[in-house]
């Protein structure tokens, strides 16, 4: 091109008041056709000149861009002299791979229990003699100590061997699999069913299939850690709203509605994003107003019933069902397999359409090995037994010792304690009364706060383990405060406050039950002899128990 | 112990211009007439994806984005929705039944018709043939952890998920790898998601290799962490990464100099859908030098790469002190579930109270765990046999014959010598289902990947080659290939026209 442009004058049967230097007119002599060539150029030129100045220079600017990209941006690397760039390579010292650990950190792994048997209702813990009475494993229904359930373990581990040695898309999809995903969607009623081999990644690859950077997530301030890390990956727009706070998520798909009004935002989609019974708090959730706000809104919904399936509902498929709402009115139901289901992982359950699309976008899914053949069989014998029984026996009976448990609680802890759980779950979290409390609402704790009420809980569960109840203090991430130093705009929610948190099961009996929490209470009153009476003065900047946003 | 080779790129660009043109020219008229039908089905309503193409919706976006990757799934990935996801009803051995499939629904769902058909697993990471002799080798320390545990824990390791099965494998591991202490998960890919973000925060750079697999994409994004790529397997760009990561700081161009917290460099032993080894030696003495951790995802390579199986650790003749977290799953060679980390005592201690695999994730079952425990047993002859020494010798052995046979045929084999992995381009995306298809005519089961996965022109044919496999095997799957390669003009380093 600039060949062309740089000999445009040159003809010389053609007269133009430009000098042309000889050797590009012998030069172009020699190539056949040039000549007609340069005609036609000077054709151009002649017909309109401005046309022509305009396009070559649009098209000398485009090769200058082309060009000019790569060399552009010279980097510091290249500015600096070698010499203090070495200076700087060899200066570089970078912090210990892990901070040191902080008092959260440490008091979590001394109290780790290590069970010796099975996790039944009497188990064996490590370090205390005699037996314990297990309240700590989530199976709510006791399936994971029953005959059916081991024998169908067994009869797959015959047939199948251990693992299934891939991915579900690489062969590692085994009959098993196929048929507890149908039996799933048999038992919620729906099209389809997704299994995935870990219950936390479930929500974690659910909420980034179905709302990217465009979109928008309304979250419930007590969603447990797996949904938070679903969320952020997600990349969407997060809003949150006050703990199982109707007035206050309405006050935010309100804004969110004036917003829209007021920008013209092009449609995009939306979730609330809610737990059936929060894992954390195990309170449950006002799904029928959530459900109101969402029609009249029009949104979508996200519902995790990890802790409520098996328990809550006339037949157990959790919360929704409690409140008599239709499985068409939740567009992402996600739940746990290793809970009541006894077994492990998680699955989605929903429309064929919702279901497909995660087989290829779910990555905790695609990119995954399948869980070992067993643990679907058990998972399937589950529901069996679910069907069979649970609406008769097992049910009622865990809803039953529930309440048996928090009624004892309220009666017998004296204003030492308070549940914050819903009477009739089978997760129960106990705090320390406000007398006794460090700060008022969880996000007034900060790491010295925590720490320090933290410690009595652990002081008392590990009383209790010496005296033979088995309950664990509900655990979080703490971050040390150099982290927390770099972290920048955050929008994690503030941990739950501290709790002991109890999971009660079909199996227990009353007196079990009111014995241990006659234990509790007694090793409640011995720790609180040396609980702070007021929170501990923090020493350093004002430090927030909160995760980086990512 | 192995030296680490001169890595040779083999990469997909090696293909020639005509192929290139070829594999473009496949998915133009794919996309072309893919919109075609779309647009007739719109207008007339005629289209099985009736419902997906007409629906309505008033205020709000459709849950799934018509266009994207709707799109790729409705014209692309239907046409060759067998290829995938073909559920078995047997042991993941080396001979499986799979479930003959018939399209159904108006050919937008696969059905199975209940019939099966006995095929070679060319597909399954059934490495060293745990699957297939499963009863006489894991069987009865199996069962009976099932009795004395019960088939799952329900609850996370941090609350009372932990169990003397956990914390003896957790031992075995790091005696194993040769790191102070370990720690176990109940899901691979949770193993780097939930790690990265525990190590490494805002402040902290995280430099990957650009083929890392997503579990360590999505660790590193959801860590918060800066995250740069360097060149697949490349110390030399590492190094020019890491030069200039620490000479510009985290600084903004003009701001103050503020060094990095700290540095991670993450790299993976095998890289799976490449098969390539990776070159640790070259990229530890980078990191070295540079005062930057080492992040090793061993996946694939643990149990599989080395003499006694360690790894590319052993490999590559890295001592696992150099390498400051050592990651590893249990589903390939050890025929179990789960992943690993293994580190210094302190790192450890830090994860359990940091990461959310452990506080919150329930536990890996007790009865896997003794799976694990025992594959480690054999794997190091403690269990009295040669079983395990002879499983390495075989692994190796069956590949590298499979890899050179394929390569004496002419076709265009990626990866390294040793690993199980060995990865044959197809490119064309038509060729991707063809070659499956008469590969299961056959009675082979392969696994064939297509774009998204790879690069548009990165289509290939994925065999994982396993200790179970006998030479007889290999030689009766080596002829059939050869006839595909025929019949579907495969042979790349023949003939540009295959």
């Amino acid at each position: 091109m600039s060949a062309a442009s740089a000999a445009e004058p040159g003809a010389e049967d053609l007269t133009l008041s430009i000098h042309v230097p000889h050797f590009v007119t012998s030069m172009l002599a020699q190539i056949p056709g040039a000549n007609e060539y340069l005609k036609w150029w000077i054709n151009l030129w002649r017909e309109n000149p401005v046309h022509l100045l305009v396009e070559t220079t649009l098209i000398l600017l485009i090769l200058y861009i082309l060009l000019q990209r790569p060399s552009k941006k010279r980097s510091k690397m290249e500015t600096l002299p070698a010499a203090v760039a070495q200076e700087l390579l060899n200066e570089y010292e970078p912090e210990p791979l892990c901070p040191p650990l902080t008092e959260g950190a440490r008091m979590v792994l001394e109290d780790s229990v290590l069970l010796e048997t099975k996790p039944s209702k009497y188990t064996k813990v490590s370090g205390v003699d005699k037996e314990v009475l297990n309240l700590t494993t989530m199976d709510f229904l006791g399936f994971g100590q029953r005959k059916e359930i081991h024998k169908a373990a067994e009869d797959a581990l015959n047939k199948y061997g251990c693992g299934s040695c891939g991915p579900r898309g690489f062969y590692g999809s085994i009959d098993v699999h196929v048929f507890l995903e149908k039996d799933l969607a048999n038992f919620f009623g729906t099209d389809d069913c997704i299994v995935y081999s870990d219950a936390d990644s479930t929500a974690t690859s659910a909420i980034p299939a179905f709302s990217n950077r465009s979109d928008l997530l309304v979250v419930d301030e007590a969603v447990n850690d797996a949904i938070i890390t679903g969320v952020n990956l997600s990349r969407s727009r997060v809003l949150f709203f006050k703990h199982n706070d109707m007035e206050d998520l309405a006050r935010v798909l309100q804004k969110v509605e004036e917003e829209d009004r007021r920008l013209k935002r092009k449609p995009q989609r939306r979730f609330i994003v809610v737990e059936g019974l929060y894992r954390n708090y195990g309170d449950v959730c006002p799904l029928d107003e959530v459900v109101g706000l969402k029609n009249k809104y029009r949104w979508r919904l996200f519902l995790d019933e990890s802790h409520s399936i098996g328990v809550f509902g006339a037949s157990g498929k959790g919360v929704a069902e409690h409140f008599g709402i239709e499985m068409s009115e939740i567009d992402l139901f996600v739940s746990s397999l290793s809970t009541t289901f006894a077994s492990v992982g998680g699955f989605c359950v929903g429309s064929r359409e919702v279901v497909e699309h995660q087989r290829l976008s779910g990555a905790g899914y695609c990119f995954s090995a399948s869980s070992p053949p067993f643990v679907s069989t058990v998972a399937s014998q589950a529901i069996k037994l679910l069907t069979s029984e649970a609406r008769s026996k097992l049910a009622p009976a865990v809803k039953k010792n529930a309440q048996t448990f928090h009624a004892a609680v309220r009666k017998l802890a004296d204003g030492d304690l308070v549940t914050v759980s819903n009477p009739s779950s089978a997760l129960a979290h106990v705090r320390l009364a406000p007398k006794y409390q460090l700060a008022e609402d969880p996000a007034d704790y900060d790491e010295a706060t925590r720490c320090a009420e933290e410690k009595t809980l652990r002081a008392i569960t590990k009383k209790m383990r010496e005296e033979g109840v088995l309950a664990t203090v509900a655990n979080y991430i703490i971050l040390p405060d150099t982290v927390k130093q770099v972290v920048g705009s955050n929008k994690r929610p503030p941990l739950p406050p501290p709790s002991i948190r109890f999971a009660i099961t079909a199996l227990h009996d009353e007196d079990e039950l009111t014995r241990a929490v006659q234990t509790l209470v007694k090793c409640t009153r011995e720790a609180l002899k040396d609980h702070p009476s007021e929170a501990p003065v923090t020493v350093s900047t004002p430090s927030i128990t909160l995760r980086k946003r990512h | 112990m192995t030296s680490s080779k001169s890595h040779v790129p083999q990469d997909a660009e090696d293909q020639s211009l005509f192929t290139a043109f070829t594999t473009y020219m496949g998915f133009i008229v794919l996309f072309f007439f893919g919109h075609l039908r779309d647009t007739f089905g719109k207008l007339t309503g005629r289209s099985r994806f009736r419902d997906e193409l007409l629906v309505k919706h008033v205020d709000e976006a459709p849950l799934l984005d018509p266009q994207g990757g709707a799109f790729y799934v409705r014209r692309l990935k239907h046409r060759m929705q067998d290829c995938f996801f073909r559920p078995i009803s047997s042991r993941p051995g080396a001979w499986i039944d799979v479930m003959e499939q018939r399209v159904d629904d108006n050919g937008v769902r696969m059905e199975t018709t209940g019939e099966t058909k006995r095929c070679l697993n060319l597909g399954s990471y059934n490495y060293l043939g745990f699957a297939d002799d499963w009863d006489s080798t894991c069987g009865e320390q199996v069962h009976a952890a099932l009795k004395i545990y019960g088939p799952a824990s329900c609850s996370a390791q941090g609350d009372a998920g932990a169990m003397s099965v956990h914390r003896e494998l957790e031992e075995v591991v790091a005696n194993f790898v040769g790191k102070p202490a370990a720690v176990v998960f109940n899901m691979g890919y949770n193993t780097n998601q939930l790690t990265l973000p525990a190590i490494a925060q805002a402040g902290s750079l995280l430099i990957s290799d650009k083929l890392n697999h997503t579990s360590i994409v999505n660790g590193c994004r959801a860590s918060g962490a800066k995250v740069m790529a360097f060149k697949h397997n490349m110390a030399d760009d590492l190094e020019r990464v890491v030069r200039k990561a620490i000479i510009e700081g985290r600084g903004k161009p003009g701001e103050v100099y503020r060094p990095w917290t700290k540095i991670i460099v993450v790299v993976e032993g095998i890289y799976s859908m490449e098969g390539e080894v990776c070159d640790l030696r070259a990229i530890v003495d980078v990191a070295k030098k540079y005062k930057c951790y080492t992040y090793v995802d061993e996946a694939h390579s643990i149990g599989a790469l080395g003499k006694t199986g360690r790894g590319i650790c052993e490999h590559a003749g890295v001592h696992p002190d150099e390498i400051d977290i050592l990651m590893g799953t249990f589903t390939k060679s050890f025929g179990g579930m789960g992943g690993y980390i293994a580190g210094s005592q302190e790192l450890i201690d830090y994860l359990r109270g940091a990461s959310a695999g452990l506080l919150y994730s329930a536990s890996l079952s007790p009865v896997v765990a003794e799976q694990v425990l025992r594959a480690f047993q054999i794997i190091q002859g403690e269990d009295g046999t040669t079983v395990g020494r002879d499983r390495l010798r075989a692994i190796k052995d069956n590949a590298n014959y499979f890899r050179t046979k394929l390569k004496q045929m002419g076709c265009s084999v990626l990866g390294d010598d040793d690993s199980p992995i060995v990865p044959m381009m197809l490119f064309h995306s038509t060729k991707i289902a063809a070659f499956s298809r008469e590969a299961l005519d056959r009675d082979l089961a392969v696994v064939v990947v297509g774009a998204p996965a790879v690069p548009i022109y990165g289509g290939r044919v994925r065999f994982c080659i396993s200790a179970a496999h006998t030479k007889e095997d290999l030689r009766m799957a080596l002829k059939k290939i050869s006839e595909i390669t025929k019949v579907l003009n495969l042979r790349y380093t023949r003939s540009i026209f295959g």
